[in-house]
């Protein structure tokens, strides 16, 4: 389970292989950036790599 | 698998992806593959007795990785809503799902674009009722936000800003405004109640929103869809999309040299101001623009000779009216 400012996210993977997400509003929003930092630094450099 | 084409005489790309023809067509909403999984039914698309807001990959994509990937958002387990009817915090909520999807697949190597969008009526081609949109990374620009950037160039700085501006001043097709939003019919729209809604701050994209200014995009969105259904007074289709800037390496473009009003204080950490882009490139800048074919409650405007073989579309109400119609619509839609 992740967050995302004020969501819950749920990642599934449905019995085809799709990708389903299910998103939750919490009550209070959370500081979306410090968390996620690190991985999306990865995503781009991966993409940097791959272009 | 999708097959991408050049067109030459166009200079666009045509993607087929000939496994959509057997996609669901207007099913029987007992049968509806985007309502929740009630217990002892058929599975759905969503194996859950209840959820709020849905993404999954498409069944049918016009899209693959490695090529781009095709998402279907779905706004509610209830099948009745519509975008407008959402409660205000499901649809900010929703804000943030659009936001997340855009950091996401706008990371992607095979995803130069991220287009978010809803398609609303049979009239554009909707095949399922329940309420959703769709997201599409395309592993290319697509030629409408290459022309986006283009009017950047030309305008000499973010367009969209020079544009609303001008329709500040002007304030005669100003539909809808908050603190962090404005709508209008464009002083040269091409549908008759075409509209856009434009945040007031140079955002490039979702990422660079304060919260509140994510909140009062949801209530200008809904503001303009309440009133359009107000407007005639049935369920007005239309195609809403969501225009931002590009997330591909080389075609991503940079902030501004100005750069936007309290950008110190945009959530930081996005690909799109983070990124070293082409000097002179466009910014891109967030709006939703929509699409409604309908000219009265029940004449649709057709893309026909001069609008598909010319490229010039023949307006038959100036925006100026379409623009009081509205705005008396959305004050009547509350």
């Amino acid at each position: 389970m992740a967050f995302y400012g004020p969501l819950r996210i749920e990642r599934h993977v449905k019995d085809d292989g799709r990708a389903l997400i299910l998103y939750t509003r919490e009550q209070a929003p959370r500081d979306v950036s410090a968390p996620r930092e690190e991985s999306r630094e990865e995503l781009r450099e991966e993409k940097a790599r791959q272009t | 698998v999708s097959e991408q084409r050049l067109n030459e005489l166009r200079g666009e790309q045509v993607v087929y992806a000939i496994h959509r023809q057997d996609r669901t067509f207007l099913p029987a909403r007992e049968h509806c593959p985007l309502c929740p999984t009630r217990p002892g039914a058929e599975e759905t698309e969503i194996p859950f007795p209840a959820f709020e807001i849905a993404v999954f990959e498409n069944r049918f994509p016009a899209f693959e990785v490695p090529h781009g990937v095709a998402e279907v958002v779905v706004y509610t387990d209830r099948h009745d809503d519509s975008f407008g009817t959402l409660a205000a915090e499901r649809a900010e909520a929703l804000m943030w799902v659009w936001r997340e999807r855009y950091e996401e697949l706008g990371a992607r190597a095979d995803v130069e674009y991220v287009l978010i969008f809803e398609n609303r009526g049979v009239e554009v081609g909707v095949t399922l009722h329940h309420p959703h949109g769709q997201i599409y990374g395309y592993p290319f620009l697509p030629p409408v936000p290459k022309l986006e950037l283009a009017a950047d160039e030309r305008l000499g700085g973010c367009a969209p800003c020079a544009l609303l501006a001008r329709e500040l001043k002007d304030g005669r097709r100003i539909v809808y405004e908050n603190e962090s939003v404005v709508a209008y019919v464009p002083y040269a729209a091409r549908w008759p109640y075409e509209a856009h809604v434009v945040m007031r701050e140079h955002r490039a994209s979702l990422l660079d929103c304060e919260a509140d200014e994510l909140r009062l995009l949801a209530e200008g969105l809904q503001a303009l869809v309440r009133g359009y259904d107000a407007l005639f007074e049935r369920p007005f289709p239309y195609v809403m999309v969501v225009h931002q800037a590009p997330t591909g390496g080389a075609s991503a473009p940079a902030r501004p040299p100005s750069g936007p009003p309290g950008s110190s204080s945009a959530l930081p950490g996005s690909p799109a101001t983070t990124q070293s882009l082409a000097p002179g490139a466009g910014s891109g800048h967030l709006h939703v623009e929509f699409y409604p074919p309908l000219r009265t409650a029940e004449k649709l405007k057709y893309l026909a000779g001069s609008e598909q073989g010319a490229g010039v579309f023949i307006g038959d109400t100036l925006p100026e009216q379409s623009a009081v119609a509205l705005s008396e619509a959305i004050a009547r839609g509350g």
